[in-house]
């Protein structure tokens, strides 16, 4: 495994999603965003957001939303924030975005078929960035240089962050946090959880592990598994 | 319930008399205790006592599934103290290939259900005879406990060769969970020569010193007991009788381990 996994890509839209057409970072050459997929899109994310249903004045969004319609085999989109403006006409589709950002992660050949056991770990960590992003001082119809160089920061940043953790997940693949010798060699916050949830092999209840952020990256490595069961979801210590 | 192991960085050290006197002192005390024999190289509690009744043992219950606990509980086997045994290491399936796939990730994971079912049947306090040194097997023990007593003898050879690796396995544990560690010096001399006795206190004061910057805790020490040991040289010593001899000495241990 090495850190180029994955590359990816991130498209800025700004103003009315019809008729500005998208700002690419690093396009891998992967999107396309066709006047078809625009119109799409802009609908979705208009609904996604509430914009027709409501009068606050702006909307903020924080993903990851998964976008099947820019999601295939290969790779994986989700707008991962946006910001919104109401325009005079409520649940017009000309209601204003001032600002939306989506990534793609695409995935390179020798991981294609592990698409699916990375996507909660991807989506945990752009969750984890997704306010990190601010448009508010965004005028609409611009992209601003400030916007387009904190998104650049931000995809390498998160590159360099997706790309590490799948590459441990490859590595962590088939250990077990019984095996003491592994768990002590996780990094300290993973660590500090797994002596934690080792005491109750039979498993804990969601609503009794607080750090959920380093549960869900356990799980993406397969350290955890999920159970439904009929009292809720249950977290169990591979 | 409390779940407390004995060990030691090497053997002959005192674990499993430690192991039985404190269990027997918890007896004594009316709290419900059972004696776990998990030192698999070299398990010795078959050797003390002849009166086991039940044929399994701590480890088929380690690697079976469909094995309930209480058949393997010894009741009652000094005074009230109950015990679970280890076979004797065999070669083949039990020796050497305790150390193959995921046996040892099994095991603590088994052990770990075993407390809990411990718990549910009443019992106040484990023990854990752990196997000396260390192995997955020593660690295993360690983390199913949130108590831990090392037993040392007064030796410099015994003790430098074995700092680094306590650094190493109290790493392991910080955090695992609330946990107190403790250390109990065993078979100190009783000295009377002036000289002597300063040689022995400035080498307790010294390892006080470097394994309480360990994170341990000093829990106490045990003399040298001439008639324990000699009493030990017969075929079945009664342990009850012995207990006796040092009884003072493991209450006043008890009292600590039980304020934790």
């Amino acid at each position: 495994m090495t850190s180029d996994a994955i590359e990816i890509s991130a498209v800025i839209l700004l103003s009315n999603f019809q008729s500005i057409g998208p700002f690419y970072i690093s396009d891998s050459g992967v999107i396309r965003i066709t006047p078809d997929i625009g119109m799409l899109l802009a609908a979705r994310l208009v609904i996604t957001a509430g914009i027709g249903n409501t009068s606050a004045k702006t909307e903020e969004l924080y993903g990851p939303l998964p976008m099947p319609e820019l999601s295939d085999g290969d790779y994986l989109s989700y707008l991962f924030s946006m910001s919104m403006q109401q325009q005079p006409i409520p649940g017009s589709s000309f209601s204003t975005g001032k600002g939306s950002l989506i990534f793609s992660i695409v995935f390179e050949d020798k991981l294609k078929d592990k698409i699916y056991n990375h996507k909660n770990l991807i989506e945990s960590i752009l969750r984890e960035h997704s306010s990190d992003l601010n448009f508010s001082n965004t005028v609409t119809g611009m992209i601003s240089p400030e916007i387009k160089g904190a998104s650049e920061e931000l995809l390498k940043m998160l590159y360099s962050k997706i790309n590490n953790a799948i590459e441990l997940a490859e590595k962590y693949r088939g250990a077990s946090l019984f095996d003491i010798g592994f768990l002590v060699s996780l990094p300290d916050e993973l660590n500090f959880l797994a002596k934690k949830l080792i005491q109750q092999p039979n498993g804990w209840r969601e609503k009794d592990i607080s750090d959920k952020d380093n549960l869900m990256t356990l799980l993406s490595y397969g350290l955890v598994r999920k159970e439904n069961r009929e009292d809720g979801i249950w977290f169990i210590p591979v | 319930m409390r779940a407390l192991t004995v060990y030691s960085t090497r053997g002959g050290n005192g674990k499993t008399l430690t192991a039985l006197f404190l269990g027997i002192a918890a007896v004594k005390r009316g709290l419900k205790t059972v004696v776990i024999d998990a030192d698999f190289e070299a398990p010795s509690l078959t050797h003390l006592l002849s009166n086991q009744t039940k044929e399994l043992t701590w480890v088929d219950y380690l690697e079976n599934d469909n094995i309930d606990i209480t058949d393997l509980i010894n009741p009652n086997i000094i005074g009230n103290l109950d015990i679970i045994f280890s076979p004797p290491p065999r070669i083949g399936k039990n020796f050497l290939g305790w150390k193959a796939d995921n046996w040892w990730k099994k095991a603590l994971q088994k052990a770990i259900v075993a407390k809990k079912e411990l718990e549910l049947l009443g019992y106040d306090l484990v023990i854990i005879d752990n196997q000396s040194g260390t192995s997955y097997n020593s660690v295993n023990n360690m983390v199913f406990s949130e108590i831990s007593i090392m037993v040392l003898r007064p030796s410099n050879y015994g003790l430098g060769a074995t700092e680094s690796i306590l650094k190493e396995i109290f790493n392991t544990l910080k955090g695992m969970n609330r946990r107190m560690d403790y250390y109990l010096w065993n078979q100190v001399h009783r000295v009377s020569d002036q000289d002597e006795r300063l040689l022995l206190d400035q080498f307790l004061e010294k390892w006080d010193d470097r394994l309480t910057a360990l994170g341990l805790k000093k829990l106490g020490s045990v003399e040298y007991n001439i008639k324990l040991n000699l009493e030990l040289l017969n075929d079945n010593p009664d342990l009850n009788d012995q207990f006796n001899l040092i009884k003072d000495n493991y209450n006043n241990l008890m009292d600590t381990i039980l304020n934790f």
